[in-house]
Order: C-alpha cells, then structure tokens, then sequence
C-alpha cells in the first residue's frame, strides 16, 4: 500500500480481527500486511502495548503438537475499539469529504 | 541461513531483556516461523531483515511504546536497560556507541573533577586566611604595620573566597543538568519515529 499506517491505526485493526474470534501471531500478522507495510519488529510491541494496557489477554494452546498464543479482546479492549472506530470512522468521513468531495473550510 | 540459526541470532541479541519479555519475544517469533511454514522461511527471514537489525528495532519499539503508554507497570530501572540495550544492538555498531558513551561519561568526569578542585581552592582559600590574619594578631606587639598588612591579606583572601562561593552550586547544577540532559538526549536518539 502506497500510504503509511500509523501505529494507532495498526492497533485498531489488531483490536478489530480479534474481536470475532481469537487469534494468533501470524494471522493477525497477515491481516495486518494486507493494508499496511509493517515489520514483525514493529508489529509485535503494538501486540505487546495492547496487551499490557489489558485490552488483549492471552492463552496457549496446542496446535499440531505445538504451542500457538492466541489473542482475545477483553471487556476494556473492546470499549477501546468503539472508540478507536468512532474515531476512524470521523477521520474517514472528513477525508472522504474532502478528497472526493472537494470540500473546503 | 536458515530459521534455526536466524532464531539463534535473534536470542542472543535479546538475552539482556528482562527473562519474561525475552521468553515471548522469541516465543513469537518462534510461533511466527512455525505458522508461516517450512515453504516461507525465507520469505519471512527476507521479510525481517538481519536479526540484528530485527532486534534493534523491537527493542526501540519496546522502549518506545513502554515510555509513551503504560508507564505505571514499567520501572524506570527497567526502561533504563532497556535503552542501553537499544544504543547496543543499534546498527552503528558497538565500538562507535561505546566510544559515543565513554566520551560523555569522561565529559562529565572532567565537570565533576573541576568542581572538587575548586572546593578544594576555597577551602584552602579560607584556611590561608585564617592562618594570615592569626599570625598578624600576634605579629601586631612586635610591628603594627607588619601585623596589619598581614590581617588586610587575609581579610582579602576571604573576601575572594565570598566571592567565588556562590560559583559552586551553579557548576554542580549545571554538571547534573548537563549529565542528565545527555543520557536521555543519547537514549532518545536511538529511537526509530514511525
């Protein structure tokens, strides 16, 4: 993708694969990657902040005979996201505006 | 290289993290090789660049999300080592940043030996005085010019010492101010803005 993802948007996006079902590094990842141009490096302290602010917990599971951390939305993560998408849907509308819309202040 | 001797790397230049985050983080990553497959590992190995440069930004990052977000749960202790880890496995290298540092650190040496010396001029300043304006009390009998010449010396060596003592505490606050500014100033450097 052309335009830069800023880290609180990464977080949003995070917040919202999670939160119709868990899930684990590597798919969050790719959903990730769809729309931003992100590091593993980069991606995982966002994980890590979230998770520490408790909007995610985690548990482990087997898979295939290995360990897999999944991801799951809490109760203050998920007041989070309301506000991370109300604040997104603002900022895209004003955008939309302004870039199809031609409006002006 | 392969994903094994990839990994390796990455742990070695993690260990100094605080034993809980560097377990998840090679956990992660270990998972993150494992969910992309055999098939991917070099996709992903590309993807990450050198496990150096891998880890000098995870560790930026941690630094960085750690002091803007939950601070409560973070020490300052921890957050310390953590930098110092990021100034290590930053991509100058650790000759360069070593030197960087020992520069400031001789830096500040050199402030904090210049303010012991000059406490230690005042001091001596007083005591000449002292002993001036005694030894002319008991010359005066013997030669009243003599005596107090030797009284107005040391009434002038202390009034240079009254002079010079307010000099001290300005020093010492410029060379903590200063120390201080620098160690922050190098940490934050090292941090990747994104």
């Amino acid at each position: 993708m052309y335009y830069p993802v800023s880290s609180v948007l990464i977080e949003c996006i995070i917040l919202s694969v999670v939160e119709t079902a868990d899930s684990y590094g590597y798919e969050i990842s790719q959903t990730v990657k769809l729309v931003a141009d992100i590091k593993e490096s980069t991606l995982y302290p966002i994980l890590k902040k979230l998770e520490k602010n408790g909007d995610l917990t985690t548990y482990t599971q087997i898979f295939q005979g290995r360990k897999r951390k999944y991801y799951s939305l809490t109760p203050v993560g998920k007041e989070h996201l309301q506000f991370l998408r109300h604040e997104w849907s603002k900022y895209r509308d004003s955008l939309d505006a302004i870039i199809e819309g031609g409006i002006r202040e | 290289m392969n994903r094994e001797s990839y990994l390796q790397e990455l742990k070695k230049y993690l260990k100094k993290l605080p034993h809980e985050d560097y377990v998840d983080a090679i956990d992660y990553f270990t998972e993150y090789f494992d969910d992309a497959g055999t098939e991917n590992e070099q996709i992903v190995i590309k993807e990450l660049g050198t496990p150096k440069q891998a880890a000098s930004e995870l560790l930026n990052q941690l630094v960085e999300k750690q002091t803007h977000a939950a601070a409560k749960t973070w020490s300052m202790k921890r957050t310390f080592w953590l930098a110092l880890l990021a100034i290590f496995a930053a991509p100058i290298g650790i000759p360069l940043a070593l030197t960087a540092i020992l520069l400031l650190f001789s830096g500040i040496l050199v402030l904090f030996s210049l303010l012991v010396a000059l406490v230690s001029l005042l001091v001596a300043d007083f005591l000449v005085a002292g002993k001036l304006i005694l030894r002319g009390l008991v010359a005066l009998p013997v030669s009243f010019s003599g005596g107090v010449s030797l009284i107005g010396l040391g009434a002038l060596l202390i009034g240079i010492g009254l002079l010079v003592l307010p000099v001290v505490p300005t020093i010492w606050k410029i060379t903590k101010g200063w120390s201080l500014n620098t160690v922050t100033r190098l940490t934050r450097k090292q941090v990747i803005r994104s």
